[in-house]
């Protein structure tokens, strides 16, 4: 019964990862493609073109991916600082109008971005931030923290304040209570948290170009118009190195994560 | 000498008032205990003492220094939570030193004195095991051990038996006790459990809808309940309505009682006559 259902588990898992690798290798397939006329079943010709534009071309690899980086770490940080404070206010603190910002913090995952982004972007031309990371930082923060904040409201509401108040009256500080027993329970919320906003700016398009004026280069914003230009090498390429990148950074966070664990409890 | 005074302490929650004039004075290194049933704001009082809850009335002295005003982590009172409140991220041991580390002993001290509250609380050896790894029984000793470990001035327990089973409850009020003899620090405890109060502290305060209606020595409340709901929470008991007229007391029935007392119209209450015995195992 057990070995059956682990053989299932197992079929489930395969085709699964079938689904999404095998048209993913069709994209690293095409990233290499010089001409690929129909009906061949592999391209007919091999080429180096998308590379060579990728790492030496309008945009360098390495900035692009710096700034891209960059901006998604520095928005990913703030957002989840600023979820864990709000939802610190309105779960624990239980402030006057929590309603309301349960509601305004949910907003920007019902209103469309392209919507929005054009209000925010003459809120940024008259505060002089548009063209600048800071205002692409903004927008960004806009678009992720509905679900950094919907993340740590459960998380926060989950771990409450029990054992906050134990630590307080055994006479640990307000603060060093949050941070010897609160905060290391909320660790699992903020690392999604944090995963979450990062892959959510990671990923603008539209919003990058709106406030960032092109003046902001990150890897979705050169990415998108090759797809719809058409050029699919180009677009491949860019796409291998769009999943990679995030791939990369991921598995990174993972083990530094894990490494800080196990420090902590040493 | 008094230790703990509270005087027309009021306490209100958001609107509500749920400690609307509370007094208390507990003597130095006595064990009292707080009874009434649930809601009646025992729990809302321990939190007000330890500074959880502040008070919007009156004031809280502790050894003739105000502490109304005290945020909790500056009071020296601890409480035992009924649900034990132990630190999932810490080993027993690290439970046990937590108020030591906050108040900056260093690693080794920590770590005998640890180990030493444990032995107290008959868990010698369970230092190194993680909290999910423990029964209730013995998380409650940990709570203990852990609240002992910061030598607090109060010891506060908030009904810290009723998440245990009956068997269990037996030996760790034995050990509280016990503990209470040798640290010899003032002690409230709250409980619903009128056996509890009764047999275990000093004094006892029963209390109804926020107010303390009767606080005293357990034998003297159970023979002289100041009040009819004091008798009434204590055990079943049975009035009669009737009036006294030439010194004799009668009821609509046919009980006639000569009672030397004015004329007027009473409430006389029948109770069992005894305190009953504890019953031991035979």
């Amino acid at each position: 019964m057990n070995k059956k259902k682990n053989r299932l588990l197992r079929a489930v898992l395969v085709l699964t990862a079938v689904i999404i690798l095998v048209p993913a290798l069709v994209i690293v397939l095409w990233s290499f493609t010089g001409k690929w006329p129909w009906p061949h079943i592999f391209p007919a010709t091999w080429s180096l073109r998308t590379y060579e534009e990728l790492i030496f071309g309008t945009s360098p690899l390495p900035g692009l991916l710096g700034s891209s980086i960059l901006l998604a770490s520095i928005v990913a940080l703030l957002s989840t600082v600023i979820a864990t404070m709000t939802a610190r206010a309105t779960e624990i603190y239980r402030v006057p109008g929590r309603q309301l910002i349960r509601y305004a913090e949910f907003l920007p995952m019902v209103v469309p971005g392209t919507v929005f982004a054009m209000g925010f972007q003459v809120t940024l031309i008259r505060a002089g931030l548009n063209d600048t990371m800071t205002g692409v930082v903004l927008v960004h923060l806009v678009c992720g923290l509905p679900y950094a904040y919907a993340i740590m409201t459960d998380m926060t509401a989950a771990v409450g304040d029990a054992l906050e108040e134990q630590a307080q009256v055994l006479g640990a500080s307000g603060t060093k209570a949050f941070l010897d027993v609160t905060l290391p329970q909320l660790v699992p919320g903020l690392l999604s948290s944090f995963s979450m906003s990062f892959i959510i700016s990671y990923s603008q398009y539209f919003t990058t170009l709106l406030a960032g004026g092109g003046q902001v280069k990150t890897i979705a914003l050169v990415l998108v118009p090759y797809i719809q230009s058409g050029d699919r090498a180009l677009s491949s390429v860019y796409s291998v190195v769009f999943v990679g990148s995030a791939l990369i950074v991921f598995a990174v966070f993972e083990k530094a994560v894990k490494r800080a664990n196990r420090g902590m409890q040493q | 000498m008094i230790k703990l005074s509270i005087e027309d302490l009021q306490v209100k929650l958001g609107k509500n008032v749920i400690l609307p004039d509370i007094s208390l004075q507990v003597e130095e290194g006595a064990f009292i205990s707080l009874l009434g049933p649930s809601g009646c704001g025992k729990s809302t009082l321990l939190k007000a003492i330890a500074g959880i809850y502040p008070a919007s009335k009156g004031t809280v002295q502790l050894n003739g220094r105000e502490i109304t005003d005290l945020p909790p982590h500056k009071r020296n009172v601890v409480i035992v939570f009924q649900d034990m409140r132990l630190f999932p991220n810490m080993s027993v041991a690290e439970n046990v030193a937590y108020p030591l580390k906050i108040r900056k002993v260093g690693a080794e001290q920590r770590r005998s004195e640890a180990e030493k509250l444990l032995s107290d609380v008959q868990l010698e050896g369970f230092g190194d095991r993680r909290i999910h790894q423990l029964s209730g029984g013995q998380q409650q000793r940990v709570a203990l051990a852990r609240a002992l470990a910061a030598r607090p001035d109060v010891l506060l327990l908030d009904e810290p038996f009723s998440a245990l089973d009956e068997n269990l409850r037996e030996g760790m009020r034995a050990l509280v006790k016990e503990l209470h003899q040798k640290f010899r620090m003032t002690t409230i405890l709250v409980t619903h459990d009128r056996q509890e109060a009764m047999s275990m502290a000093d004094k006892a305060a029963v209390m109804m809808d926020g107010k303390i209606l009767q606080y005293d020595e357990p034998t003297e409340i159970y023979h002289h309940p100041a009040d009819e709901h004091v008798a009434e929470f204590f055990r079943d008991c049975v009035y009669l309505s009737g009036s006294v007229e030439g010194g004799v007391f009668r009821t609509d029935g046919r009980i006639e009682l000569p009672l030397g007392i004015d004329d007027g119209t009473y409430d006389v209450m029948l109770k069992a006559g005894a305190v009953p015995e504890k019953k031991e195992a035979e």
